[in-house]
């Protein structure tokens, strides 16, 4: 079994404010993915996406929002959410 | 907040079962396609709209309604969608592809049903999927015995129109279909108001072409030895192609396109050289069924072409674009229509026309035949399929499986062992 | 009951007896046989073209082991053993047979005859799914003189109009026939049982000119007639059974018999061994081609959708035959079917408010207690409805 890995996910209030943020971060070039934000972590917001960071990126990612007023709800660090072998489907 | 959950519940739907079917999405979504690396860079618009599939575009459909268009929802690649479009009308896909749906439709059903009747039946029940909860009018067709009984189920509370498919693909079937489609037109006039001219018809046919082409497109690039999309992303495209906007879809398969191009001039491959290359045939992949592509992605091998209706069925074969009158664009469009190779006509050698043909094109190494449980048409289609592929000389895999996840370790072996083969 | 009279055969004796009539009617009479698996064919075009027809319906175990290694499992048992009788070579009917005439009805039908269609001469009716549509009867009535054209071709004849007209009008007699010995179930005390009745029907098919098979069914008639005067008028009746679903021919042992042996009668059957069949006749008055595509058309059957006439069907039947207890017969994986289970006992039970039991089952043996225990408890419970 590989280690679990920590990655961060970015909430969002609604789409719009997501894809801003997205665009803003490709904009510096820095990765980052739309992701369905994981159920655990969502709290009373309705179903929708969020961005998906890896550790590496994460100082990054919170700087470039501190410099650029990037808007969102609130940043989760979330550990061994995406298990390729898990087999659990919908 | 974007309050889907006011929209939800205008519309009808069981919201407390409704959170549970929300929450097995993201983990799913997250092992199948954020697992993945190098993925194509336009790929963030399908992880939009699969991040919020019960979102955006139900909310769009809805405004489209208040100003007065309406909804039509299908099950099937034989539907006309040139005609709903042509009278102004919305087309959204309604094929059930979870199992959370299932027990729903065995409410109603045989068991012995395949998961995709009984999920749509299901979803539908159940109130827990939007889009049947939106969709002014369903269209279905006589394709498939469950099918055909299942819409007599459904239509009790929405109006239900059903085309009558022909059985075999002889002259006189095109002629059949031509007058079913006709028939089809007049009632989507009626139902929505708008006359369907020839001008309009035929603006409709150009866009629908167009779609064809952009998804087209896309499968060409997955003919390049460098494979510059997995099987996976390319199947989210497809099952999304059915729901969305169909000049948006193309606009978006366009730009995925013109990436995936780009990565082939720049030789960028998501899988190692000499990954194996999978076609998989059967019964169709309605979202969120990704199990199958899963498998085979993680087995080590990788899937280039899908022959099935969320794949070459839905976009091969263009419509004739010069036809001026209703008469002839009606006959058009059967005459493409009826180009679609399912297992529910007899016979249906152009289906193994259609695989062999793919084989060679996609520059394939093993066919993975698979069809849903229940499915006789495509079951007993295997035989003769794998008849024809041995012929040829090409390793074949035949595989039935469901919507459940108690398989899984099953399909790993049997598809693990046989792509250890091909690499042998 | 009465014995029967020695000329009257059980459907096995007459489908034994017919190998040696049918080879006889091939060899000596010249004649050409046509195997036909389904209500949908319209006979009346073969009888014209002078060949003789036989069903190749496969009512046993025999064959479906064989018919596994090509078809999935998930086939309904008919199907199966059909096609398992005829790959094996173990049905004389199918061997005889010069050429298959068969139609687009279910999945499983369908599906099957393209492997069927490698072993004899298969010629394939696109029968639409929609009845009601005027593109279904075009595309129907040009199946018609498609199938005229493959019969002459391949016995090379001629069908002539007078030929066909002659056909259907013995027919037709053959089905007012018919259609009155169905009716004897509506005495009461029913003179029949259910199990004869089907059996009757079934053995009627191994009879090979419709002069005969109308002979005999006026017969025994008119002896149910006079049984009925002497031994049953005036008598109380059994809880009265309708039969519907699948073709029962298949499970007629643990079904029929077993319902007659646990005190009920049978007396009705809303099948293909019943009037849903046979109670339409071909217009005699206008062209004969659309006469038959019309009156084939008509019949009512799940493969076809929407499929109303079933319900009214039923409603007509309960009513005219006073029956006491609906049982419904599902062939294992008949989807058709299965799927009109739901809204049939829906309208049987809660609309027409008759009790039904739903008996899915195959042809092997294996639930057959399970099955006589399922109809005991409903009879009994049918007998304490009547007091």
């Amino acid at each position: 079994m590989p280690e679990p890995i920590l990655r961060y996910y970015i909430l969002f209030t609604n789409y719009e404010q997501g894809l801003a943020l997205h665009a803003l971060l490709d904009e510096h070039g820095l990765p980052n993915r739309i992701a369905p934000a994981p159920r655990c972590i969502q709290g009373k917001l309705s179903c929708g996406m969020s961005l998906l960071i890896e550790q590496a990126d994460i100082d990054a990612v919170r700087l470039c929002i501190d410099e650029q007023k990037g808007e969102y709800y609130d940043i989760v660090p979330l550990i061994g959410q995406i298990q390729p072998h898990r087999d659990k489907y919908c | 907040m974007s309050d889907y959950v006011q929209m939800w519940k205008d519309l009808g739907m069981d919201l407390e079962s409704h959170d549970t079917l929300c929450q097995v999405l993201p983990t799913a979504v997250g092992d199948v396609f954020l697992s993945q690396e190098n993925r194509p860079k336009a790929m963030d618009f399908w992880d939009l709209v699969i991040s919020e599939v019960h979102g955006i575009r139900p909310a769009e459909l809805i405004e489209e309604q208040k100003k007065g268009r309406k909804v039509f929802g299908t099950f099937c690649v034989y539907v006309p969608d040139e005609v709903i479009m042509a009278a102004n009308g919305i087309v959204t896909g309604l094929c059930g592809g979870s199992q959370f749906w299932v027990p729903g439709g065995e409410a109603v059903l045989p068991k012995s049903t395949c998961p995709l009747i009984k999920a749509s039946v299901g979803a539908r029940l159940g109130r827990t999927c939007p889009f049947f909860r939106i969709a002014d009018m369903y269209v279905g067709e006589t394709t498939c015995d469950g099918k055909k009984k299942a819409y007599e189920i459904l239509g009790e509370d929405v109006p239900m129109y059903v085309m009558d498919v022909p059985q075999m693909k002889r002259p006189e079937d095109i002629i059949k279909w031509k007058q079913e489609i006709a028939a089809f037109a007049k009632r989507v006039e009626e139902f929505t108001g708008n006359e369907i001219t020839p001008e309009k018809l035929g603006d409709a046919i150009h866009l629908a072409n167009e779609k064809r082409k952009a998804l087209q497109r896309v499968y060409d690039c997955r003919k390049s030895e460098y494979l510059p999309i997995s099987g996976r992303d390319a199947l989210l495209m497809m099952q999304i192609s059915f729901f969305d906007d169909p000049a948006r879809c193309a606009e978006m398969c366009n730009r995925l396109a013109d990436e995936l191009e780009q990565r082939i001039r720049d030789h960028v491959s998501v899988v190692p050289v000499g990954t194996k290359r999978i076609l998989v045939t059967g019964t169709p992949m309605a979202v969120p069924n990704w199990k199958l592509h899963h498998i085979i992605e993680t087995s080590g091998a990788a899937v280039v072409c899908e022959e099935m209706c969320t794949g070459t069925r839905y976009f091969e074969n263009l419509v004739d674009e010069s036809k001026t009158t209703l008469d002839e664009q009606f006959m058009a469009l059967s005459e493409r229509y009826m180009k679609t190779n399912c297992a529910c006509f007899t016979p249906n050698t152009g289906r193994i026309d259609d695989i062999l043909r793919m084989v060679e094109e996609y520059k394939v190494d093993g066919v993975i035949d698979c069809s849903l449980k229940f499915c006789c048409l495509y079951d007993t289609e295997k035989y003769q399929v794998s008849r024809a592929l041995k012929k040829a000389g090409v390793p074949v895999l035949s595989l039935e499986t469901d919507y459940t996840d108690t398989d899984a370790e099953q399909l790993r072996t049997r598809i693990g062992a046989f792509i250890e083969m091909l690499n042998a | 009951m009465q014995d029967l009279p020695k000329r009257f055969e059980t459907y096995s004796e007459a489908r034994r007896n017919g190998f040696l009539k049918i080879r006889d009617l091939k060899e000596q009479a010249g004649k050409h046989v046509v195997g036909i698996f389904c209500s949908y064919t319209p006979v009346e075009l073969i009888t014209a073209a002078g060949a003789v027809y036989v069903s190749l319906c496969g009512s046993s175990e025999d064959g479906i082991a064989e018919a596994e290694k090509y078809l999935p499992n998930n086939y309904c048992p008919l199907i199966k053993s059909s096609y398992g009788l005829a790959v094996s070579d173990s049905c004389p009917y199918f061997y005889f047979s010069d050429m298959i005439v068969a139609e687009t009805t279910c999945d499983g039908k369908k599906k099957m005859y393209e492997l069927m269609g490698r072993l004899k001469p298969t010629h394939v009716m696109a029968l639409p799914h929609n009845p009601s549509l005027e593109s279904s009867e075009n595309l129907w009535l040009s199946e018609m003189y498609r199938l005229k054209e493959a019969l002459e071709s391949q016995f090379n004849v001629a069908i002539t109009e007078e030929d066909l007209k002659a056909a259907i009008h013995q027919k037709n007699l053959e089905r007012q026939a018919m259609v009155k010995l169905y009716e004897i179930g509506k005495l009461k005390p029913s003179p029949i049982r259910g199990y004869e009745l089907n059996d009757i029907v079934s053995a009627s098919s191994f009879i090979f000119t419709g002069e005969e098979r109308l002979a005999l069914i006026e017969e025994r008639r008119q002896q149910l007639i006079a049984d009925y005067e002497t031994n049953y008028k005036g008598k109380a009746s059994p809880p009265r059974i309708l039969i519907t679903g699948c073709p029962v021919t298949g499970v007629s042992d643990k079904v029929l018999k077993e319902i007659e042996l646990q005190g009920a009668n049978v007396v009705a059957f809303e099948n293909c061994s019943g009037p849903r069949t046979q109670s339409d006749l071909v217009d005699e008055t206008i062209d004969p081609y659309k006469a038959l595509a019309k009156r084939y058309l008509g019949i009512s059957c799940s493969v076809m959708s929407p499929n109303p006439k079933r319900l009214e069907t039923l409603a007509s039947m309960i009513e005219e035959y006073q029956i006491d207890g609906v049982v419904e017969v599902v062939l294992h994986c008949c989807h058709t079917f299965a799927a009109e289970s739901f809204g049939v006992k829906e309208f049987v039970r809660d609309k027409l408010g008759i009790p039904i039991l739903s008996i899915t089952t195959d042809y092997s043996k294996g639930d057959s207690g399970q099955i006589a225990t399922r109809i005991g408890a409903f009879i009994e419970m049918l007998q304490l409805n009547l007091g």
